[in-house]
């Protein structure tokens, strides 16, 4: 075989392999394996080095492609490639590669000799032997040697069994006996850059840096390319993963179940002497059964594992794609805590637990800053100053408003009812959905009256997050229509001051859904009613389920 | 998890990249290669109550593999682009003994990749570690496609010389 055969053979495998391959040239390979007597060999020789590259970069082969300028090839590198190949210079190559044959030595003759063995040399051959012995023994009785494997990186409220003093900086080595998470959460990190948070109550062990066994408790993994292959095994089930992040669940009455959020992995379920096994893939959700080992389709819970911590603010992440500003507004994290029908009044700035005594206020010009939340910077009623109207407590920013009466009901909170002199207290609704639950969270704002939430503090609550849009449903109350016939307002989103949303909606208006995205720069985000039209009154308005919406930081 | 699962895991790992390599060379495309492997580890996974210990657990694996590829070939045999049946049908026992050797040939590997000069290096690094089709390839960089293929198997080429004189000296 000729160079000029092995240059077009490898390029007609190539071509086979990327998929674009002509028929003629298929055709050309077809005669080549018909005729040629080496051919099937030197085929299978191209595809076994293939598979090695293709093998030793298939972690990395994962990631979604991208041209790096520091790692591409430029544009000069090629037209000196393109005219090396006019005239590169003839590579002599033989084939097959020749062995060198093996010379038979033949007839050899060997005087013979006589040997006196030294009783001390003997000794210690005798000795050694049994060294040998004895440390085999020892090796494969006790298992192989524990070596270090993972590092805790981070927990809350973390209590171990008696004898564990386990903390963040800690080094986990293979082969312990089951260690126990009796309270809290950790991270631990593996060698191999596995990212695992484990959640009491649990018990687990590491039989290696890409294997950790779960006897009970609830674990999630993130494992990057560098990482795949990592497994975590229960007692009746084994999940290996391709690349991924999925969540583990082993109960203590013997049941497994799987949460796939990305990429895939492989289960195996054993149990006596029936297995089965399943190719998982994101968006499922399998419960291993604990007496036959079948495999079930399950609903999937994008929150049941907690998939990140962060003990500095004690964030705890469940993957909740959405932080409520209504539960903000209420004096919680966005997650969880805060009081229906607390807010924000807006004379003071002060937090308060329900309507007051005196619902409909006079306003007065100013912004207030609110100090009890860190996520809110201020309130304010708009429309009241000569020109501009600020919405940040450090005076930086500033908005237009049309000129208010300054009057306005209540206060901006966390529900969604109205009471006044004529109307008895009832629950607000759009589009027929009744607003102020926990299923359906609201921002009650009537005008006149505005909020500005603190975006880079509520991220200082979520690190390793990012904050991607702002969504919510505007409008006015349909219940009004019981009370006023013709009742309109004006709603206002602003970013850093910048209006991203302005709209006169009515009573007879279909709410509006909002979907604003943010940047990683936005720092302010401002939610404001003003009256329209001089007329103030009955103007329910609401921000249905106000949202940002968020995801980790890739 | 019990000392038989244990067992067909160590197994599994030893014949993995022996498995993989013989599918590519059955059926000549990554993707089906990946998926037609974790179809035959499931059987393989399924059945291991039926293998006998002691017996030759890669010739095992692969006869599970020559079915699952033979069978993959038949129904695709209209929509993709095959070679003949009698040669596939050779190549099945053929590829079977070829494929002992793939661990020496991932090591002979490493060391080749570090003597390819460092342009080649980088071309090599583009396609296969960060998966950039050739085609985007060619429109980052105003090259025919045809270019970059040759270019490409020229470097599989010396790759496939120096892999074969490495694998000599480990032979002598």
């Amino acid at each position: 075989m000729n160079k000029q055969l092995y240059r077009e053979i490898d390029n007609l495998i190539l071509k086979v392999l990327e998929n674009c391959i002509s028929d003629q040239e298929l055709s050309r390979l077809d005669d080549w394996f018909a005729t040629d007597p080496h051919s099937m060999d030197y085929y299978c020789e191209f595809m076994k080095n293939y598979t090695a590259l293709i093998t030793k970069f298939s972690d990395e082969a994962r990631m979604v492609h991208q041209m790096d300028q520091e790692e591409g090839v430029n544009t000069k590198l090629w037209q000196e490639l393109a005219e090396e190949e006019k005239s590169s210079p003839t590579i002599e190559v033989s084939y097959p590669v020749q062995l060198p044959e093996s010379s038979l030595i033949r007839n050899v003759q060997k005087d013979p000799t006589v040997r006196s063995i030294n009783k001390f040399s003997l000794s210690l051959a005798i000795t050694t032997i049994a060294a040998l012995f004895v440390m085999i023994a020892y090796v494969y009785l006790s298992g192989p040697a524990p070596y270090e494997v993972a590092t805790i990186s981070d927990s809350i409220n973390a209590r171990w069994s008696s004898d564990l003093n386990i903390k963040p900086g800690v080094r986990l080595s293979s082969n312990t006996k089951p260690i126990q998470l009796t309270q809290g959460i950790v991270n631990l990190v593996t060698d191999d850059g596995v990212k695992i948070v484990l959640e009491a109550p649990a018990e687990f062990n590491f039989a290696s840096y890409a294997e950790v066994g779960l006897n009970y408790g609830k674990l999630f993994a993130h494992v990057s390319e560098q990482g795949a292959g990592f497994s975590v095994s229960t007692p009746n089930s084994k999940v290996v993963d391709l690349g991924t992040e999925f969540g583990v669940i082993s109960q203590i009455d013997g049941n497994t179940e799987v949460y796939m959020y990305e990429g895939r992995a492989n289960l195996f379920a054993r149990q006596n002497t029936k297995s089965t096994s399943m190719l998982l893939t994101a968006g499922s959700a399998n419960k291993v059964d604990r007496i036959n080992s079948n495999i079930l389709q399950i609903p999937m819970q994008e929150d049941i594992v907690v998939r990140h911590i962060d003990s500095k603010t004690n964030f705890i992440w469940r993957g909740q794609s959405n932080i409520s500003l209504a539960d903000i507004v209420g004096g919680g994290n966005g997650f969880e805590g805060g009081k229906l029908n607390a807010g924000i009044d807006v004379a003071t700035g002060k937090t308060i637990s329900d309507l007051g005594t005196e619902a409909v206020m006079v306003g007065s010009a100013g912004y207030k800053a609110v100090g009890s939340h860190a996520c809110i910077d201020g309130v304010f009623v708009p429309g009241l100053e000569e020109k501009m109207t600020p919405i940040t407590s450090d005076g930086s920013i500033a908005v237009e408003f049309p000129k208010t009466a300054g009057n306005y009901w209540g206060y901006i909170f966390n529900g969604a009812f109205h009471q006044g002199e004529n109307v008895p207290r009832h629950a607000l609704q759009l589009n027929g959905v009744v607003y102020g639950t926990p299923e359906n969270p609201a921002i009650s704002i009537h005008s006149n009256q505005g909020i500005t939430f603190d975006l880079a503090n509520i991220r200082k609550t979520i690190p390793g997050m990012n904050i991607t849009k702002f969504r919510s449903l505007v409008g006015i109350s349909e219940t009004v229509n019981s009370y006023a016939t013709d009742t309109n307002a004006e709603f206002w989103v602003f970013l850093d001051g910048n209006k991203v949303y302005e709209a006169t909606l009515s009573n007879t208006d279909e709410p509006v859904q909002l979907d604003i995205p943010i940047s990683a720069k936005n720092r302010f985000l401002t939610l404001a009613v003003t009256e329209a039209g001089y007329a103030w009154g009955y103007d329910w308005a609401l921000f249905g389920r106000p949202e940002l919406t968020i995801g980790p930081t890739k | 998890m019990d000392n038989k699962s244990s067992k067909f895991f160590s197994l599994y790992t030893s014949v993995h990249g022996r498995l993989l390599s013989y599918i590519m060379m059955m059926v000549h495309n990554q993707a089906a290669s990946e998926d037609l492997l974790q179809e035959t580890a499931s059987i393989m996974w399924e059945n291991f109550d039926q293998f006998q210990e002691g017996t030759n657990f890669s010739a095992w694996a692969i006869s599970i593999a020559r079915n699952k590829t033979l069978e993959y070939l038949r129904a695709n045999r209209k929509t993709k682009k095959l070679f003949k049946s009698e040669f596939y049908e050779k190549l099945s026992y053929v590829a079977e003994d070829s494929s002992s050797d793939y661990s020496q040939r991932v090591k002979a590997l490493d060391d080749c990749l570090k003597k390819l000069n460092k342009n080649d290096q980088k071309i090599i690094a583009l396609r296969y570690k960060r998966n950039v089709p050739i085609k985007d390839i060619s429109l980052q960089i105003s090259r025919p496609m045809s270019t970059l293929y040759l270019h490409l198997s020229k470097i599989l080429g010396l790759l496939r010389i120096c892999i074969l004189r490495s694998l000599s000296k480990q032979e002598l």
